[in-house]
């Protein structure tokens, strides 16, 4: 008795303010980066052991008196090198392989709002420990751009970068925000160039407001002949009435 | 069990129909109750409820507007969904959380798909708290038609100070 008992709610859906429609980036991103990130441990490795076996053969050759041949050189410190390389890379490689998953599971994309609306920002969610929203408002983007490299290409996936006036600064670069990892990200990109078009003003740089404006009547080619057609015709018909009137 | 007993829960019925205590009390003379007894009966009823009114709009994360115990209806703000909501206590649907709304993400009775559950909802407070509706008020959308109810139960009389017919 006195305790919470059963009930009812009658609570209509809150439309969301921070974000709209979320989507993440591809499961390829993750295992992307996962080969990358492998491939660097390797590449690591393969560069410390070949700058050691050119080093050795490189001493045994200038100075053959005081340094013993490299092949001895490379036979008898090989394994212990490769060993110490290989023990250090897997003292980042393991914890990376653990925390790259993590991080990318974290990361929310959002353009589109629940009501199938473009949002005024582009929302950007990431982080392990400390977790940032961002906002990228549509009219403060100047230039946007799409990009895949070697690994994006192989895992079939794309980034969106998005730039703003505020970081063309000489201390800032890279891009406002990235949308990594997706997998229709031209699609993802000609959303945001159609939105970017309806901005006829210049970007915004400061605090001034601008609004998206939508075309009244379509720009069809030939419509302005046809516009200048009529009114051709409008002004004849005028032309001739006034005649008629003055005869 | 429910939240009230059953002497909570008869006194409580019968104080909502506009009842005084002492009323009450004369009514169930044969089960030796007296004035005095209701009266503390329904306290603990009034007590018990207004906790649970609290403890839910806790839970919902409300601002306590009002509480209005002897009617069984706490009033809140939701500040995330940014609109007014009402609890109401029944004793046969149990606590009734309201959000006032003018549609259901832009659908209207028919087309919502909550109907039949605001529908129960408005019944039980109507037939417990004894609410009359106007025709017109009848007519209205239930997201209109809760306002009037909700408005209706506030300001209605509470009978406990209510003198008798014929006490003048």
């Amino acid at each position: 008795m006195g305790g919470k008992i059963e009930g009812k709610v009658i609570k209509p859906p809150v439309v969301k303010v921070t974000s709209g429609k979320i989507f993440r980036p591809s499961k390829a991103f993750r295992n992307k980066q996962l080969v990358k990130t492998v491939a660097i441990a390797a590449t690591i490795w393969v560069c410390v052991m070949a700058s050691f076996v050119l080093m050795a053969y490189f001493l045994g050759y200038v100075e053959p008196e005081e340094y013993v041949s490299g092949a001895i050189v490379v036979g008898d410190w090989w394994m212990l090198y490769s060993n110490w390389t290989l023990g250090l890379n897997v003292l980042w490689l393991i914890p990376a392989l653990i925390v790259w998953p993590i991080y990318i599971n974290s990361i929310e994309y959002s353009v589109k709002a629940e009501t199938g609306e473009t949002m005024p920002e582009i929302y950007v969610k990431k982080g392990i420990f400390t977790i940032t929203r961002k906002h990228v408002p549509f009219r403060t983007i100047t230039n946007i751009y799409s990009g895949a490299g070697v690994f994006d290409r192989l895992f079939g996936v794309g980034n969106v970068n998005i730039e703003t006036a505020g970081y063309s600064g000489s201390n800032q670069t890279g891009p406002e925000e990235k949308l990594e990892g997706i997998v229709f990200f031209e699609e993802v990109r000609d959303f945001i160039l159609t939105e970017l078009r309806r901005f006829r003003e210049p970007y915004v740089t400061g605090t001034e407001m601008i609004y998206p404006k939508d075309e009244p009547v379509p720009r069809i080619e030939g419509l302005e002949d046809e516009i200048l057609l009529t009114l051709r015709e409008i002004r004849d018909l005028l032309r001739k009435e006034s005649l008629e009137r003055t005869q | 069990m429910g939240l009230l007993s059953n002497h909570e829960s008869v006194v409580w019925k019968e104080f909502q129909k506009g009842k005084s205590t002492s009323t009450i009390a004369e009514e169930n003379e044969g089960e030796s109750w007296n004035p005095p007894y209701v009266s503390r009966v329904l306290n603990r009823a009034r007590k018990k409820i207004s906790q649970t009114l609290i403890d839910h709009a806790e839970s919902h994360r409300l601002d306590v507007e009002s509480l209005l115990d002897y009617k069984g209806i706490l009033i809140g703000f939701d500040y995330q969904a940014n609109t007014q909501v009402y609890i109401v206590y029944t004793e046969r649907l149990g606590v009734i959380v309201w959000y006032r709304h003018d549609s259901y993400a832009g659908k209207l009775c028919p087309d919502c798909p909550k109907e039949t559950e605001c529908r129960e909802a408005l019944d039980a407070i109507i037939d417990e708290y004894n609410i009359e509706l106007r025709p017109d008020e009848e007519a209205l959308p239930m997201t209109q038609q809760s306002t009037a109810i909700f408005n209706k139960l506030t300001a209605k009389e509470v009978p406990r100070y209510k003198r008798r017919e014929g006490d003048d």
